[in-house]
């Protein structure tokens, strides 16, 4: 779709869902715009990207935003609407569903919406109810750049919607989810490699499977059921390898795994075993090779640490091979408002909250993946205590017995959550599936070899040094791609975390915005 | 300046050295004038300089605005990127035998009997010196009090804005007349004038403001935006560009505006290279130089005395503080 600054080198749809940037195009001239968040109409001129897109106004004050349009976000700003406080909910999609419930754009409206979708029901449910309210304001298509404190303790939001005044707000809830998680690999930047969720996006977004001869590999809960519609619509998939064992928790043998998550996953599998299709567990994509594209991939047989099995591996004829390896929360606006965060794992802060979902700065609540990886139902749960709780604090029509009961749900969660923490491991012996020469940071082209120079020849020792000395996350994703691995790989080379983990996600722009837009 | 070129040919880190040359341009009459003369005082005390009219500004810069007709052109000026020239030059001190020690806070010094510096004491245990050089920037006031004396140095506050990468819009750095006025204006509010130039990694660098508001690290929207309206009064085809980051930063300002490199006449031992505000970089090699001259008493490469640190603008300066209560 465009080519590299430097190396020239070729890029095609990687994340699918606006985080890499690597779809960049012009449309019918325009300034550059993400490929994957804009529907296409008849006549349009997309052109390769060149050059600089954005806005911020009035003075409007509303009493509350959330920002993130996904299964947090939708039941937050439903709990605070029905506690009558008005809800602003901006996202960057056109329509409400965040990725997890993504739709077909109008235009390719299929006659069963709901047909690739799980917990459809509950979702159109909310999304009517919320839809209906005359508090409700849905802003869609708008990033948010910039988020300043103000003196009386409130917020002003700045988006790079032209129209959109930039407004204040009283308070604010983060529901801005997670990224998918890609380790590096030789080849992983090709034309043809995209996260397993570009893939979902693809198919579900535009109906189109990313490839003829299709390898799905990586870890973690996508996995299957991307696999799984994959298999459905035929497609040709050449290889399933998860680096885990997912076997682990689809025998019910670990507790909490609730039964209908087992069923789900066996159903995935059975889908996938009509089709012909088995999973290989304990196996990874551990290179990729191709002259402008995807030809070939590599798959190896791994250790339980990730580390590839000598002798075990062996080359497979592909068009495409969709990766991930789980997901990070986006705390990036957390992070820039002050937030507390939990680096226990330093590729994958998460931001910490109280039982009311309350962050550590006043009028701020967080729900969903952001404060810890735990699925739509979890995220539904914590979005439904940080509406009320900040409805709450608003003056709001909340009864207090219901936000107890909104809270003690979301309790009941904790033994699921342990045990999905214990299961979406990512196993450090990844490194050593690098080159020298390869990518890590694929905004700014930066290879294992200049990181490693900057680790033990210029005293790199912190995620702020490594990214000044090399450019790592300087690029336009900023480092919401490369983060954790370089964070994995500094802990790696000098035997300890970071001591400024998240330092990476500290984005004083939150998304780029034309400075004409200013 | 010339030694930057001389550590860029001798050292294995590269640090992107660029001698690209600086242009300064007026944007309003006041500021045309203040040129012409700023221009033939450079040239009086040997700076390379030329005065650019408008077709020489537009062969220097093809994308300036228009209506922009007089500016002037420094050949000396010289770029490098500041965190990989400073861990360049790391790495060849260790390999000349120094020993980094990052992730350790001072917590205070030790004297010996005649009051001289003997030992810093840190988080990391004590270290004995000969002498102690006080090189921390806009915290040397701070690392001074530790040892018990006094510097007028505080931090003036930047906004730095960085583009997404788009190539060579820019090809010298590109200054606003007015930047220079900004220097010396001492206010907490503000001061915004241009600062417009391309780097090798394809990014533009937008400043730059100043303001005396103490460690404050917070990201002012306004001042944002007054930079990019100064940079778009420069370069308009800046409106298409994407702003990717906004770094702020704190410069070590001192009241008379030039740099404190010297012995501390009350801690025989102490030894400060602080107060450059945002010339710290360019001048870092002739501080070096000077500091090492005072410690081993060997010829100076310039006269030291303007910069010590009893000089009377700077004790005029500490008495009105005084008198103010």
């Amino acid at each position: 779709m465009r080519r590299t600054r430097r190396h020239e080198a070729p890029r095609g749809l990687f994340c699918g869902i606006g985080a890499c940037h690597d779809c960049l195009v012009r449309v019918d001239g325009s300034a550059p715009v993400r490929a994957c968040l804009t529907p296409v109409r008849d006549g349009m001129a997309v052109t390769t990207h060149v050059l600089g897109e954005g806005a911020i106004v009035s003075d409007r004050r509303v009493p509350l935003v959330v920002l993130g349009a996904g299964p947090a976000g939708v039941a937050a700003a439903r709990a605070a609407v029905e506690a009558r406080v008005a809800v602003v909910l901006i996202d960057l999609g056109a329509r409400l569903g965040g990725q997890y419930h993504r739709r077909e754009p109008e235009a390719f409206a299929t006659s069963a919406p709901g047909a690739l979708h799980h917990g459809w029901a509950r979702w159109s449910e909310d999304v009517t109810h919320l839809e209906r309210s005359p508090r409700f304001t849905h802003v869609a298509g708008a990033g948010v750049w910039a988020i300043q404190h103000l003196a009386d303790g409130g917020m002003r939001i700045a988006t790079d919607r032209e129209d959109l005044p930039s407004f204040e707000t009283d308070a604010l809830i983060i529901a801005t989810g997670a990224n998918e998680r890609v380790v590096p690999f030789p080849g992983w930047d090709l034309p043809g490699v995209l996260t397993v969720g570009g893939a979902q996006a693809l198919l579900k977004g535009q109906g189109m499977r990313p490839g003829h001869a299709v390898v799905i590999s990586g870890a973690g809960p996508l996995l299957l059921p991307v696999a799984a519609a994959l298999a459905r619509v035929r497609t040709n998939i050449v290889a399933l390898t998860d680096a885990n064992d997912p076997r682990r928790w689809l025998s019910g043998s670990p507790r909490g795994i609730p039964l209908s998550k087992v069923r789900e996953g066996a159903s995935h599998l059975a889908t996938l075993a009509r089709h012909g299709v088995r999973l290989r567990p304990r196996t990874a994509a551990i290179a990729a090779h191709g002259d402008g594209r995807v030809e070939e991939v590599v798959l190896a047989r791994l250790e339980r640490d990730w580390t590839p099995i000598p002798g075990s591996e062996r080359t497979v004829t592909a068009d495409a091979l969709a990766t991930s390896h789980g997901f990070v929360p986006d705390i990036g606006v957390a992070v820039g408002l002050g937030c507390r965060l939990d680096t226990q794992d330093a590729s994958a802060p998460a931001v910490v909250v109280d039982r009311s979902q309350a962050t550590s700065v006043p009028g701020v609540w967080a729900a969903g993946e952001v404060t810890g990886i735990g699925g739509a139902d979890v995220a539904v749960h914590e979005g439904r205590v940080a509406g009320l709780a900040a409805a709450l604090m608003l003056g709001g029509d909340v009864d207090e017995d219901e936000l107890e009961r909104a809270i003690a749900r979301r309790r009941a969660d904790a033994p699921f959550l342990r045990t999905l923490a214990g299961v979406l491991t990512v196993g450090d012996g990844w490194t050593s599936w690098l080159t020298p020469d390869t990518t890590v940071c694929r905004c700014e082209e930066v290879t294992l070899a200049t990181i490693d120079e900057a680790i033990e020849r210029r005293g790199a020792c912190d995620l702020r040094s490594v990214k000044l000395t090399t450019r790592c996350g300087m690029g336009h994703c900023q480092a919401r791609i490369c983060g954790p691995s370089v964070a994995a790989l500094l802990t790696a080379r000098t035997g300890q975390p970071p001591a400024d983990a998240g330092a990476l996600d500290r984005r004083p722009v939150l998304h780029p915005v034309p400075l004409g837009r200013l | 300046m010339s030694r930057w070129a001389d550590y860029a040919a001798e050292l294995s880190e590269g640090f992107e050295y660029e001698p690209k040359g600086g242009v300064v341009i007026a944007t309003d009459d006041a500021s045309r004038a203040g040129l012409v003369d700023l221009v033939s005082r450079h040239r009086d005390i040997g700076v390379s300089a030329q005065l650019l009219d408008a077709d020489g500004l537009r062969e220097a810069e093809p994308h300036l605005a228009h209506d922009l007709d007089l500016g002037a052109l420094y050949p000396d000026d010289a770029q490098v990127q500041p965190v990989l020239a400073s861990s360049a030059l790391l790495a060849d001190a260790r390999r000349l035998g120094a020993e980094v020690r990052s992730g350790n806070e001072v917590l205070g010094f030790s004297f010996d009997s005649d009051g001289r510096v003997a030992a810093v004491r840190t988080t990391e245990g004590t270290f004995g010196a000969g002498a102690v050089v006080n090189a921390a920037g806009p915290w040397s006031s701070a690392l001074a009090r530790l040892a018990g004396t006094d510097l007028p140095v505080r931090p003036r506050r930047g906004h730095l804005l960085v583009t997404a990468p788009v190539g060579r819009l820019v090809h010298h750095k590109v200054y606003e007349a007015g930047y220079v006025d900004t220097l010396t204006a001492d206010t907490s509010e503000a001061q915004v004038s241009a600062v417009v130039e391309s780097t090798p990694s394809g990014t533009i660098l937008l400043g730059s403001s100043r303001e005396l508001v103490d460690f404050d690290t917070t990201v002012d929207l306004d001042v944002v935006r007054r930079i990019a309206q100064r940079a778009r009064r420069l370069f308009p085809i800046l409106a298409e560009v994407d702003l990717l980051r906004i770094y702020v930063g704190f410069r070590p300002w001192v009241p008379d505006h030039l740099p404190i490199i010297g012995e501390d006449p009350q801690v025989r031992g102490l030894w400060h290279a602080t107060g450059h505000e945002g010339a710290g970089i360019g001048l870092a090699p002739a501080t070096g130089q000077l500091i090492r001259a005072g410690i081993t008493d060997t010829p100076p490469p310039v006269d030291p005395l303007p910069f010590r640190v009893a000089r009377p603008s700077l004790m005029a300066a500490a008495a009105a503080r005084t008198a103010h209560g």
